[in-house]
């Protein structure tokens, strides 16, 4: 019961948030929620102690008809992507103290209770618990972007979104009817794990347009992704099918460099994170399908860089002149993000592009240089971002020192986890690297390949005018590309004429003359087996 | 005085007949009521011949009442004729040649009147499918009754019509089964079943008639 | 004292009296029939049905008997506790003066349909009660009798069909060296049975009910009233070997399964109405529960069973939610476009509405699910592509949820903010029924037991 404690102290929050509507409570709303959240995450450090742990949440097989029962397990990488999702939430109500004002209650309720399935999705042991974790996650997300957010098609979005993630789960439902290593268990679940992700062209249900508190926006876009790239985490486990694998490389492909250049084309840099999270979603898929014996490493390596580098970036307020000294640590999220040596994302690109030069084919190449052009974008974007000015902080002393906790905290789990990665490897069962690897043979050229991009990415952000007057025309053209919308009108379109058919069918056979019907097919019946 | 008695089967069945060709043609209330009363009259001389007497009055009895409760329903709506419409039909199902006016599926009517002809006589006379031990003529207007009544069902909407197609289809059941089944709670039973489908039926005409004079 | 008695009499004098209360002040009326329905549950929960001197498990009338053995016990509380939510909630929207007392007719003779040996007879009982069912499901505010009519033809018909089948049954004995009455028989049983189960092509009343009734009537119709079909079904297979044995008969029992949801899962995506798509719904539940038991008799029964038994809130849910908006409603009218925008101003009731749905259809999270999870591993096991075939079906009402949730959460302007009408007493009873989904979706060993 020990691994419900974490969770507990979620509901608990959750609990106290919705207490704090109560007046005499409303003023300690903050305290509450920073306590119930540093419980939470407490409360999964210490749970250190007796990892690997199993508990059975609700026994199904007790009532004799049904099978199975809803089991969590925390393992070591659950726990270390769990104690990143707690310090990601962490930081949110932290930093969350320098943005007062509006309502608070809800919003932080959502946060915990997102937070709260979305490590019940991570720490489920098997897939009848990732089902409904699922479910509850999904059914906690579109409630929280109907009631919460705003923007003109919020709504549609919000229900299509719902739709591709329930859809996601039903694949991961008709999996569970095939045997585990068999050939449609490994495509439902990819299958799954793509609707989730929202890999190109099924990346529209992500909220681009919501309009909703900065912390809880950070959450609502990393969140989901977290729980569909950790699905993709445990498919490096079964391995792609090599038939799928071209398949998932070009969409994979297409999902971060489209992603990266809609991000980097965005007028408003700080509102881009769905771009970040849709580029670096295809990139986490291209690692697990390149990675090879350590795919899952790696693919671990960029959900990490996600969830810390993204919360960094986006948590802050961007440039202050008064305080320019945060820039550094929201630098430290950026190079998170594009895998600068000794923080965590630094494995998985790495990894990415040494796999992908070391393939030897000429769609390995070809695919070792869309990833590059990914990372010069994204990180472009990137340094764009944190040089944007945003929201002054605010909130006096305590929002002041919220806010750079929060995003102090952030920044030493980045680089605790970069340093300590072979320990990370361990834990992984993963052979141990070390930075002598790295210049070894012709490993230097992947290296120096992705110090270039890295550079070549400040460069774009440097000159960005000159880069981004002769790329005008270029974006316009991207931008339909990403937006698909001929694509989904057509889709539609299709669909609303076979309905139209189907509902006369229908109403043909069920109106006024279903019984004559029901008496012909009675009678053909009998006709055709009279003997 | 016994050549009536022996001629009285024939002669109820032959009104039992003609009472469920009337009852799939017309959509009159008033005719479609005394044409059941005269079919339940004649299913209870028909299954005289196979069962105690007793329970043949017991089945003309029901089948009397249920024709009572249908026309108190029935006048309580005109009969299913409003201000603009005298007779029980939906606007474009009725034609005029000269002076009569009919219903404009009335030829199919009269095929399907004649398409169950053939599968009756095909099924009780050709083939195999007659009920051992009844007598023809209670086998006969069984499935005719049965056969007319589903297609009396098909044709229409309009609750009482489908009520009255209905309890023809339970009529004809009846003939059939009553003579095999001797358990008196079952046949109390179906008349109480009689009872409920005319409940029903009486309920429905009554709602779909207000809903008519409404929308005018 | 014959506990059949108690079950079948006690709702039957309750009627009359119920229906007299209909103008009284205070709900009295419903509290009235609500208070009968729970007392009877929880007889049928605690009750012994035979504990001589005091009660008897039989009861004799006119040379036949009725008769309650403990299988029934669960049915029966599932019965009577899903028409308690179901009449309570006709509290939270008045319904037509026909509804309470008419419920609680059709409850004592689906009792007695229970109950009644042979059970062949049982199906003269389906029928009044289906006649009774009339009176709710055209209830005058809703200006369509089709539904009811409709429903009222399918039961008429697949009672002489049944009746016959014991006849043929009797022939049997007495001649049993002519194999050809078993045969007829199991025939006529099976076509009596799929026109009161509804299966294709007699399964039009299914969606015609749900577009042209009210929806808590339709709750009652489908959630109340089938129950009792399906233990119907699942006695005659395991009384009658000659039918639970015969490997036709369960081919059969298949394929009817798979034709209907096929049907209902390609009706269902196409719809645009959320009543419709219930009846389509159903038309799924009812094509699983066939399948099941026609691949795994006895497994599959009380897998089946246990099905039934978690459907009731999450249609008893859908049709509190729909009632509510349909009277926002000009002419209550439960299309998208009807219903477009009145999740800002219903918001409950629009959720009620999606999770009633998504729980009668199995969906993942939901009370419905459990029992639904175990159908598809035990399909499964002899063909995972029967279990996606089911999902797929599931997914096609899904589909239909999404497009109404889409339609109804679009606000009529961008300043619109969400500003509940609903009365405080739907908010609270919609919020318990959406949570309690949610709970026995996790925890369906609350409901189901050991």
């Amino acid at each position: 019961m020990l691994a419900l404690i974490p969770l507990g102290m979620l509901l608990l929050g959750a609990g106290l948030m919705a207490a704090s509507l109560w007046p005499r409570f409303t003023a300690l709303a903050g305290a509450f929620a920073i306590t119930s959240a540093t419980l939470a995450l407490l409360g999964l450090l210490v749970l250190a102690w007796w990892v690997p742990i199993t508990v059975t949440v609700s026994d199904w097989s007790s009532t004799h008809l049904l099978p199975g029962s809803l089991q969590l397990q925390v393992a070591w990488e659950d726990w270390v992507l769990g104690v990143s999702v707690l310090s990601l939430m962490l930081a949110t109500l932290l930093t969350g103290l320098a943005r007062p004002g509006g309502r608070r209650a809800a919003p932080r309720a959502a946060i915990f209770l997102l937070t709260f399935s979305s490590l019940g999705a991570i720490f489920a042991h098997n897939l009848l618990t990732v089902i409904l974790a699922w479910a509850g996650f999904d059914l906690i997300y579109f409630f929280t972007l109907i009631l919460l957010t705003r923007g003109p098609g919020v709504q549609p979005q919000a229900v299509l979104h719902l739709t591709f993630n329930s859809l996601g789960t039903l694949l991961a439902l008709a999996a569970s009817f095939f045997a585990p290593a068999s050939f449609y268990y490994a495509l439902l679940i990819t299958l799954a794990a793509v609707f989730r992700m929202g890999l190109f062209p099924l990346h529209l249900g992500w909220p681009i347009e919501a309009n909703v508190r900065q912390g809880l926006g950070v959450l609502l876009r990393l969140l989901p992704a977290t729980i569909a790239l950790d699905a993709v985490a445990n498919l490096t486990g079964l391995g792609f099918a090599p038939d799928f694998a071209p398949w998932l490389t070009v969409f994979g492909l297409l999902t971060s460099v489209l992603g990266a250049a809609q991000f980097w084309i965005n007028a408003d840099a700080r509102q881009g994170l769905t771009f970040v999270v849709i580029a670096l979603s295809g990139l986490t898929l291209l690692a697990g399908v390149w990675g090879g014996p350590s795919a899952r490493l790696s693919v671990f390596s960029l959900i990490l860089a996600l969830v810390l580098g993204g919360g960094l970036v986006f948590l802050a307020h961007g440039y202050d002149a008064q305080q320019n000294w945060t820039m550094l640590l929201q630098g430290i999220g950026v190079a998170s993000l594009v895998g600068l040596p000794t923080t965590v994302g630094f494995f998985g690109w790495q990894h990415l592009l040494l796999q992908l030069y070391q393939a030897g084919q000429p769609f390995a190449w070809f695919t070792f240089g869309g990833v590059l052009l990914t990372l010069v974008l994204l990180g472009g974007g990137l340094w764009r971002c944190i040089f944007t000015v945003g929201e002054p902080v605010e909130g006096g002393p305590i929002g002041a020192s919220g806010y750079i906790s929060g995003l102090s905290f952030l920044v030493l789990m980045t680089l605790a986890l970069g340093l300590a990665w072979n320990s990370v490897a361990e834990a992984f069962a993963q052979p141990l690297w070390g930075w002598a690897a790295l210049i070894a043979d012709g490993n230097w050229v992947v290296f120096a390949a992705l110090l270039l991009a890295i550079g070549l990415s400040v460069g774009l952000w440097r000159w960005e005018g000159r880069f981004r007057g002769s790329a005008e025309g270029l974006s316009g053209a991207v931008q339909r590309l990403f937006q698909l919308n001929w694509l989904y009108r057509l889709g539609w379109r299709l669909f609303g004429f076979i309905a139209i058919l189907i509902d006369n069918l229908a109403q043909v056979l069920e109106g006024e003359g279903a019984i004559v019907w029901a008496l012909v097919v009675v009678f053909t019946v009998f006709l055709l087996f009279a003997n | 005085m016994t050549d009536v008695w022996l001629w009285l089967p024939i002669l109820a069945l032959v009104g039992a007949g003609l009472t469920a060709m009337v009852l799939t043609l017309t959509v009159d209330w008033r005719i479609t009521f005394a044409a059941l009363a005269l079919q339940y009259i004649f299913a209870a001389i028909l299954l005289n011949q196979a069962v105690a007497w007793q329970v043949a009055a017991v089945e003309a009895i029901v089948g009397i009442l249920v024709v009572i409760i249908l026309t108190l329903t029935g006048r309580q709506s005109n009969f299913g004729r409003t201000a603009s419409s005298p007779v029980v039909q939906l606007p474009g199902q009725l034609a005029r040649i000269g002076p009569i006016e009919f219903q404009t599926n009335l030829p199919f009517r009269l095929v399907a009147i004649l398409l169950a002809a053939v599968i009756t006589w095909f099924m009780v006379v050709v083939g195999d499918y007659a009920v051992p031990g009844l007598p023809l003529a209670l086998n006969l207007a069984g499935v005719w009754l049965i056969i007319l009544g589903l297609f009396g069902l098909g044709f229409t909407d309009e609750p009482m019509n489908a009520g009255s197609a209905l309890l023809t289809v339970i009529t004809g059941f009846e003939m059939i089964y009553a003579p095999l089944e001797p358990s008196l709670l079952v046949v109390a039973l179906l008349a109480v079943v009689n009872f409920a489908v005319a409940l029903a039926a009486s309920y429905l005409a009554l709602l779909r008639f207000a809903e008519r004079e409404l929308a005018e | 004292m014959p506990a059949p008695l108690v079950f079948i009499i006690i709702p039957l004098l309750a009627a009359p009296m119920v229906y007299g209360l209909y103008r009284a002040r205070g709900w009295l009326d419903v509290w009235a029939a609500g208070g009968v329905t729970i007392l009877l549950a929880v007889f049928a929960r605690f009750m012994p049905f035979a504990a001589e001197p005091f009660i008897q498990d039989t009861f004799a009338f006119w040379g036949r008997a009725f008769v309650l053995e403990a299988i029934d016990r669960e049915t029966l509380v599932n019965l009577f506790v899903t028409a308690t939510l179901i009449f309570l909630a006709a509290g939270l929207n008045r319904q037509g003066r026909f509804f309470l007392p008419a419920g609680l007719a059709v409850l004592s003779f689906l009792v007695a349909a229970l109950s009644v040996r042979p059970f062949l007879f049982a199906a003269i009982f389906f029928q009044i009660a289906a006649a009774l069912s009339v009176f709710m499901l055209a209830d005058g505010r809703l200006v369509t009798t089709r539904g009811a009519l409709r429903y009222l033809s399918f039961a008429t018909l697949g009672v002489p069909f049944i009746l016959f089948t014991g006849w043929l049954l009797d022939s049997y004995a007495a001649q049993p060296e002519e194999p050809r009455w078993l045969a007829q028989a199991a025939l006529t049983l099976l076509i009596g049975l799929f026109i009161l189960l509804g299966v294709a092509p007699f399964h039009s009343w299914l969606p015609v009910v749900a577009e042209n009734s009210p929806p808590l009537a339709t709750a009652f119709v489908l959630g109340v009233a089938r129950a009792p079909l399906v233990l119907f079904l699942v006695r005659l297979l395991n009384t009658y070997d000659w039918l639970g044995m015969n490997m036709g008969v369960s081919t059969l029992l298949a394929a009817a399964g798979v034709m209907m949801i096929i049907i209902g899962g390609v009706f269902a995506v196409s719809q645009r109405n959320l009543s419709r798509c219930i009846g389509y719904a159903a038309l799924i539940n009812l094509g699983l529960i066939l399948l099941v038991v026609g691949l795994e008799r006895e497994i599959g029964a009380q897998a089946a069973l246990a099905d039934v038994m978690m459907r009731g809130l999450g249609i008893w849910l859908w049709a509190a939610g729909l009632d509510t908006l349909r009277r926002a409603t000009s002419g209550g009218e439960v299309t998208f476009a009807a219903l477009a925008g009145l999740g800002w101003r219903y918001p409950f009731a629009v959720a009620a509405l999606a999770i009633g749905v998504l729980s009668f259809i199995g969906a993942p999270l939901m009370a419905g699910f459990p029992a639904r999870w175990n159908i598809l591993q035990l399909l499964a096991a002899h063909n995972p592509w029967l279990a996606v075939l089911v999902v797929a079906a599931m997914l096609s009402v899904g589909v239909v949820v999404m497009r109404g949730l889409a339609s109804m959460t679009t606000p009529a302007s961008p300043d619109e903010v969400i500003a509940p009408q609903e009365s405080r007493w739907n908010i609270v009873a919609l919020s318990a029924g959406m949570l309690l989904i949610v709970a026995l979706g996790a925890f369906p060993q609350i409901v189901l037991g050991a």
